[in-house]
């Protein structure tokens, strides 16, 4: 069994009119476990975590089947910092590099 | 050990490992997509990120065998995120995010204080500072 399990989940349709949409999501699950016998003894663990998150609408009607994705902005934000955070750092590092170089050929 | 003892404790671990399974497979779609809730001619669906995790664990004394000899235990805890909602109307469907604000200032704030340490950082070390300044002239005469 792998470790990390990644799966796709549709749940049921909803009707709205002549249109039915499907949500889907996908299924993160992490799983440990170990079992022991000995000859006076047996033990056994398990760990797991299991993460869910809406990925989409699957909209079907008669315009046809579209899929609506479902964005998790405030993630999106989280990894803009983050990445603001790692130019700051890298225009820092440029900055003291060029300064140096500068200072060096003098 | 006697023969009759074995599947016993096979039977302790094909639980333990049954128990395991469903609490992954038990995860679906209905975790993270509400309800829909029925607004005029609007349908609203609440949407949300959940993650949960678990532990399970047991042993066993086999030289006595009784109740007393035999222990287990386990822990959970879940987090759900609200994420925004779903509107589904006669003529669209869209999906309406929320941002957790909160979760966003502290971030920014943290960039903040990044950003400072790595400019006084940089000036430090562009303006040679760090090595003529008061402090480390006493300790390296």
């Amino acid at each position: 069994m792998p470790l990390i399990q990644r799966r796709i989940v549709q749940g049921k349709p909803i009707r709205v009119g002549q249109r039915e949409v499907m949500p889907e999501a996908q299924v993160t699950s992490w799983l440990q476990r170990r079992a022991t016998i000995g000859m006076h003894h047996s033990s056994g663990w398990g760990v797991g975590r299991v993460s869910i998150r809406p990925l989409a609408l699957v909209e079907r009607g008669p315009m046809g089947t579209r899929r609506i994705p479902i964005r998790d902005e405030t993630m999106r934000m989280l990894a803009g910092l983050a990445a603001g955070a790692v130019f700051v750092w890298f225009l820092a590092e440029v900055a003291v590099r060029l300064a140096t170089n500068r200072g060096g050929r003098k | 050990m006697t023969p009759e003892e074995k599947p016993v404790r096979k039977d302790h671990i094909d639980e333990l490992f049954t128990r395991l399974d469903e609490l992954q497979k038990s995860a679906n779609v209905n975790a993270v997509f509400g309800q829909p809730v029925q607004v005029g001619e609007k349908t609203v669906i609440p949407i949300a990120s959940v993650a949960y995790g678990f532990g399970l664990g047991f042993g066993e004394q086999e030289e006595q065998p009784s109740e007393a000899n035999v222990g287990g235990g386990g822990g959970a805890g879940a987090i759900a995120k609200p994420l925004g909602l779903v509107e589904i109307t006669p003529e669209s469907t869209r999906v309406e995010t929320v941002v957790d604000e909160q979760r966003v200032i502290r971030a920014g704030m943290l960039l903040g204080a990044w950003s400072i340490f790595w400019i006084a950082n940089a000036l430090i070390r562009i303006l040679g500072r760090s090595r003529n300044c008061a402090c480390c002239a006493k300790r390296n005469p």
